[in-house]
């Protein structure tokens, strides 16, 4: 392992801190009480074909198709995209547009799956492959494309795509994200707790893809039970380069740049990536799925979700993809208040869910309900103070106060200038509004716009050069035409030249004459064929 | 008074002075023309429509630079387009010209493909060679790089090309969930 330049320690051996951030209270251990746990089968699933960052994936089963648990239900598209698969056996009842659970203001399509009960894997699935260690990189990184593997942490980027991306340097430590910081989320901590032993298995198969020795789990130093069941499992894996990590709970500490920040001392660059400090970031559930991936083929078809706040059995499931919201709810005890308001996601950086009947996803790490009473309500908004608490706590060091005038103006070059891209959405500068104002929403709302913006200049800009290159084709056609009659103009205008073309034209025809009249042709073709002749030879004379 | 007169024509020779620099500098260091066409062209929606009178965005954006056009002839652009122009030249915004055409919202060309006779007019007008096919091939808009000009229209001679309102994407409301909870440590 070589450390860069810029790295005068090894990331870990001591902690840095980041800008801003908030100390919050947590409310996890509520979820944590009862294991983890399968609910019982949904009557449906609802998967949608858009459950990672870039484009949807294209379903290659018809309506009506029988299908079995693991099987492919949708291959990934051209560019950044995964495959979504079949969370247990059935029929596909149905493929059409859906709102998207996590984005509630997109669609795409989805296919609805029947359960047949029998819960039968396809015979591709769950068989040995063979010794992961004898694996090119390659091949690691292309099974976790192919099992449809994306960043479980939240931000579903296609994971295939994130490790085999351009490196700015050679890669020397692999961190697994084990900072869950946002308040009532658990899952991460109750994967960790119950299979210790297969996350670190993930992540020793993806350092070996990725030829690193070192790997950080980081965890909240809180979590003292945690960091002993993570030792006695890397103590089974016989494994000495790994490390445990406690952070400080700051939230957004489980922020990937934050999170590098703080175990390296150095900022990702907001155009760049980890990689380009060498470094890899995967959630600890991702490398779970790495391990079920890899070790017994079997695509990412489950996730373990927290389902939390006013319900009246808060846990974690280990849920099938595409279980419906009310069947997690109905399971979980039901909502303890009828008008509790659901949000997918955590407290702060969550959605609203806005249909019951639609299925998780691969993103959806907590199912929380919020009871009225811990909801701040619109109408309590008041004017901007400019009392810059906000750009006091905002982990991405941007001035929000500035960047909310900018959004309510409309005025998105004042907000790209103000770097409104690089928000990371953690909500901080909402929780210490003294005006209640909500901010991230307004943030939200203007990175889609500024989004869209770039999208149509980037268009603007193909037509320009598809003109430009269409203007000089017909120009150069032009005068390569010009060029021609000019040509034809010349030899026209030159007796000799005139004259030696017509000779040569005739040249030509009398020797077609001869071969029609050797190979027996019709009478009349060849009286007509000598008038011609007779009449070219007067014409040239 | 003559220390009165001294200070008058001491400020007199400083001003014209520095007025004398100053216009040299802006006669040599001139906003050259290409610059000011890149810019303007940056402004134009790229729609390739012609609607301003002249045969593309580019040659309109000349125009504009060397004064010969007025601003306010881009349909497409709207009243976007004059407003960013007229910030960028110092001038006046003014209403579209409605000589030129009315805004309207983005298009996308689609050909009837029962109705195509494959006669390759619609590709010779397309701007952006958005329309694939050939001499007795049906033919397709490519929808990705179709800017809604609508010169495909005129020499259809089956009449075959509709234009769709392209739906713009969707807006996210504000608010559209406020569920700020008390979290306080």
């Amino acid at each position: 392992m070589s450390l860069p330049a810029s790295m005068t320690h090894p990331p870990g051996a001591y902690l840095h801190g980041f800008h801003g951030g908030l100390k919050l209270r947590h409310y996890k251990q509520m979820s944590t009480r009862l294991g983890l746990a399968r609910p019982p089968l949904p009557a449906y699933l609802q998967l949608s074909l858009l459950q990672h960052v870039g484009v949807a994936a294209e379903p290659v089963v018809k309506v009506g198709q029988q299908v079995r648990k693991g099987e492919l239900l949708a291959t990934a598209a051209a560019g950044l995209s995964a495959a979504v698969h079949a969370p247990t056996s059935g029929r596909i009842d149905a493929i059409k547009e859906q709102a998207l659970l996590r984005k509630p203001t997109l669609a795409a399509a989805a296919i609805t799956l029947l359960p047949d009960g029998h819960d039968e894997w396809h015979p591709d699935c769950q068989r040995r492959i063979g010794n992961w260690r004898e694996f090119s990189a390659e091949n690691i990184l292309q099974r976790i494309s192919a099992a449809g593997i994306v960043g479980l942490g939240g931000a579903v980027f296609p994971t295939g795509s994130k490790l085999s991306s351009q490196w700015g340097m050679p890669a020397h430590t692999l961190i697994i994200n084990g900072a869950e910081c946002e308040p009532y989320i658990s899952c991460d901590e109750m994967l960790m707790r119950e299979h210790a032993g297969e996350v670190l298995l993930g992540a020793r198969i993806v350092a070996h893809a990725l030829g690193i020795d070192d790997i950080i789990v980081a965890i909240e130093d809180q979590l003292g039970a945690l960091a002993r069941a993570l030792e006695a499992a890397r103590a089974q894996l016989d494994d000495a380069q790994l490390r445990v990590v406690k952070v400080p709970a700051v939230y957004p500490e489980g922020g990937e740049r934050q999170l590098i920040k703080m175990l390296t001392g150095l900022e990702v660059p907001a155009d760049g990536f980890p990689q380009s400090l060498g470094l890899a970031c995967i959630n600890v559930g991702t490398a779970w799925a790495v391990k079920h991936a890899l070790i017994d083929r079997e695509p990412l078809i489950e996730r373990v979700i927290t389902v939390t706040g006013a319900v009246r059995e808060p846990r974690n499931w280990l849920a099938l993809l595409g279980t419906p919201i009310e069947h997690l709810i109905s399971h979980s005890g039901g909502l303890e208040q009828d008008n509790a308001r659901l949000v997918i996601g955590g407290p702060i950086m969550g959605e609203q869910v806005l249909d019951r009947a639609l299925g998780i996803d691969k993103g959806s790490n907590c199912l929380l309900a919020l009871a009225p009473d811990r909801l701040r309500q619109p109408e309590q908004s008041m004017p901007c103070i400019n009392c810059g608490e906000c750009v006091r706590v905002c982990p991405a060091m941007l001035l929000p106060q500035l960047l909310y005038h900018g959004v309510r103006k409309g005025d998105l070059g004042l907000t790209a200038e103000l770097k409104l891209p690089d928000c990371i959405e953690c909500g901080c500068c909402d929780l210490v509004c003294p005006s209640h104002i909500p901010l991230t929403d307004h943030f939200r709302a203007g990175k889609q716009l500024l989004a869209q913006q770039r999208q149509q200049q980037a268009r603007a800009d193909k037509s320009a050069r598809r003109h430009a290159a269409r203007e000089d084709r017909l120009q150069q056609a032009a005068e390569q035409r010009a060029a021609k009659a000019a040509a034809r103009q010349a030899r026209a205008s030159d007796p000799a030249q005139a004259q030696a073309v017509i000779a040569a034209a005739l040249a030509r025809a009398r020797q077609r004459q001869q071969e029609r009249d050797g190979s027996s042709g019709s009478q009349a073709g060849d009286s007509q064929a000598g008038d011609v002749h007779s009449e070219q030879d007067s014409e040239a004379s | 008074m003559p220390a009165t007169l001294t200070l008058v024509l001491l400020l007199a020779a400083l001003g014209l002075g520095i007025g004398l620099g100053l216009s040299l500098a802006a006669s040599r260091w001139r906003d050259n023309s290409d610059a000011l066409t890149e810019r303007i062209n940056a402004m134009l929606p790229q729609t390739q429509c012609a609607q301003c009178g002249y045969p593309g965005c580019r040659p309109y954006a000349e125009a504009i630079a060397r004064d010969d056009a007025d601003i306010n002839r881009c349909p497409p652009g709207g009243d976007a387009t004059i407003a960013a122009l007229a910030e960028l030249l110092g001038r006046e915004p003014k209403p579209l010209d409605a000589s030129c055409g009315e805004h309207k919202p983005t298009l996308l060309a689609v050909i009837d493909e029962q109705r195509c006779i494959g006669c390759t007019l619609c590709i010779q007008a397309c701007p952006v060679d958005a329309i694939s096919g050939a001499a007795k091939w049906m033919h397709t808009v490519i929808a990705a790089e179709c800017t809604g000009c609508e010169l495909c229209l005129p020499p259809c001679p089956v009449d075959c090309i509709d234009l769709i309102e392209v739906t713009p994407p969707s807006q996210r409301p504000i608010p559209l969930h406020v569920h700020i909870p008390d979290l306080a440590a």
